[in-house]
């Protein structure tokens, strides 16, 4: 019985080691730490993705967008929400994002905004011009986001050979091929 | 180095014109005509007029006039709009940090405009601001975050020349049509905050156009606004407006319309006697002192025991005093 049971544990344990996936950790040179930048795969060939129904959330609190970093699949609409006592406004400048422009509101509102093209977007307030966040709009829904201690983790990847890239706000970007089996490892190191 | 001598030049040009200058009496023609307009009206119970004297400072002496829409006082009504909130005077800086900062040197620094000889009140837009909007967003515009917001970023926001410098800053051009479609969006909120307030602020519903006018002027002036010094407007009011304005923009937020008087204050310290109690309670010079300096309450425990209003130095003497006239000639209602 004991044997019984340490073996579903040990199988329990092991699962998400063994589900398809990359991770690892992206080095980000002279900066404070290692987060914020988003790793994804460039392309599954002969694959398309549908726009996601569930909508993703950027709020607004203390006036910091949360989150920083927002990577979304192609066709995703992203709820612009106001945690804040006071007046934002929400809008990019990027033409890859239809230089969106959300206007003004007040705490409580949310306001939204669908992703139709391949982007990385800087999203501002013009009322409080201190306040800055990123949209990266990628073509595959597998990607994920560092941690300040540079770690990542894309999860469900189908077994295959990849492009697999990085982009981050302030430095350049870096991408290598990658033989997904299982969970496979990647490592970067992005700078200037 | 160069910047930090423009604005003490600014200053000084600023200062010595203010001192300089005689505009109020090279007016006063113009404030007897408009005076009889705007005093004799209401005491007869109709709407009065205000004339406004608009122009570039810093030659506002050569500013053209012209009467401005109508408007009508009413009587200070309702609860503070601390007690509204639910919030205890103790636990807020509402209404009560007007002299925790200086305004910034880009701001004209004017003392009140005070009476004309025809008892006529000459408000600019700083003492607009002074009369509504210093007490909670403090001289300098910034506000007490987080109770109180800053107002500078909205007003910064209302500017296309300060949305390309600040996107300047980021290294993003953006085209006019989309600066000029920011500006305007947050102008528009800034009128609706204006008109509607927010979670904190009150309403203030009773600021007529040429008065936000004005404001919206003084505030981008204070917000560092390229070219809102030429902007700056000047209004001719009587005095019991003037009295209204401070009383509803200020004293409102922790005074009851009405409600118990001194006695009150007597009886539990730290309780705020009501605006209807005040000329009841004390003469006009009592009052006036009590606003500019401070004064005992009644039976204090220590001789020093002004109780917990704050001082309001940043007030003339003849705006308290329009504030206890208003408060006579139009009894505040529950």
């Amino acid at each position: 019985m004991k044997r019984f049971l340490c073996g579903v544990l040990f199988a329990l344990a092991t699962v998400p080691l063994l589900a398809g996936g990359i991770h690892g950790r992206v080095a980000c040179a002279g900066q404070s730490d290692n987060g914020g930048a988003v790793v994804y795969v460039a392309k599954v060939p002969g694959k398309t993705f549908p726009p996601p129904k569930d909508h993703a959330t950027m709020d607004q609190s203390n006036r910091v967008f949360l989150p920083h970093v927002l990577p979304v699949l192609v066709g995703t609409t992203v709820d612009f929400t106001n945690a804040d006592p006071y007046l934002h406004n929400v809008f990019s400048p990027e033409a890859c994002a239809d230089k969106f422009n959300l206007g003004t509101y007040p705490k409580g509102e949310k306001r939204s905004h669908t992703f139709r093209k391949e982007c990385f977007a800087p999203v501002l307030c013009i009322v409080h011009p201190e306040m800055e966040a990123f949209l990266a709009v990628l073509p595959t829904p597998y990607f994920g986001v560092t941690k300040p201690d540079g770690s990542y983790d894309v999860r469900d990847v189908p077994d295959g050979s990849y492009t697999v890239k990085v982009w981050h706000p302030k430095l350049k970007g870096s991408e290598k091929s990658v033989a997904v089996h299982g969970a496979t490892e990647a490592d970067f190191q992005i700078a200037r | 180095m160069d910047g930090e001598k423009d604005l003490r030049a600014r200053a000084e040009e600023r200062s010595s014109g203010a001192r300089g200058s005689h505009w109020l009496f090279r007016y006063r023609r113009l404030l007897q005509v408009a005076g009889c307009v705007g005093v004799c009206l209401p005491l007869a119970g109709v709407p009065f007029r205000a004339a406004a004297a608009v122009g570039a400072r810093p030659s506002r002496e050569e500013a053209p006039s012209h009467v401005i829409g109508g408007l009508r006082i009413t009587p200070v009504e309702g609860e503070s709009w601390l007690r509204h909130l639910g919030i205890p005077f103790v636990g807020s800086n509402m209404g009560r940090v007007g002299l925790w900062a200086s305004p910034p040197l880009n701001a004209s620094a004017q003392p009140s405009s005070g009476v004309g000889p025809d008892g006529e009140f000459l408000l600019s837009g700083a003492d607009l601001y002074r009369l509504n909007c210093r007490s909670c967003h403090k001289a300098d515009g910034a506000g007490v975050p987080p109770e109180i917001n800053s107002l500078i970023g909205p007003v910064q926001a209302t500017s296309p020349v300060m949305i390309r410098a600040q996107m300047k800053q980021r290294g993003i051009e953006l085209d006019a049509k989309t600066v000029n479609k920011l500006a305007s969006q947050a102008q528009t909120a800034l009128r609706a905050r204006l008109e509607n307030g927010g979670v904190k602020m009150p309403p203030f519903r009773h600021l007529t156009r040429e008065e936000v006018k004005a404001l919206l002027a003084y505030v981008e002036e204070l917000a560092g606004i390229p070219g809102a010094e030429r902007k700056q407007i000047w209004l001719s009011e009587p005095a019991a407006r003037v009295g209204e304005l401070l009383i509803k923009g200020t004293c409102h937020i922790c005074h009851e319309a009405t409600g118990p008087g001194l006695a009150i204050s007597v009886a539990m310290p730290g309780a705020i006697p009501s605006l209807a109690s005040l000329p009841r309670d004390r003469i006009r010079s009592e009052v006036i002192r009590k606003v500019r300096e401070g004064l005992s309450r009644p039976m204090p425990m220590m001789p020093s025991d002004r109780g917990e209003m704050p001082i309001f130095s940043e007030l003339e003497p003849a705006e308290v005093a329009a504030a206890y006239a208003y408060l006579v000639g139009y009894p505040p209602r529950p």
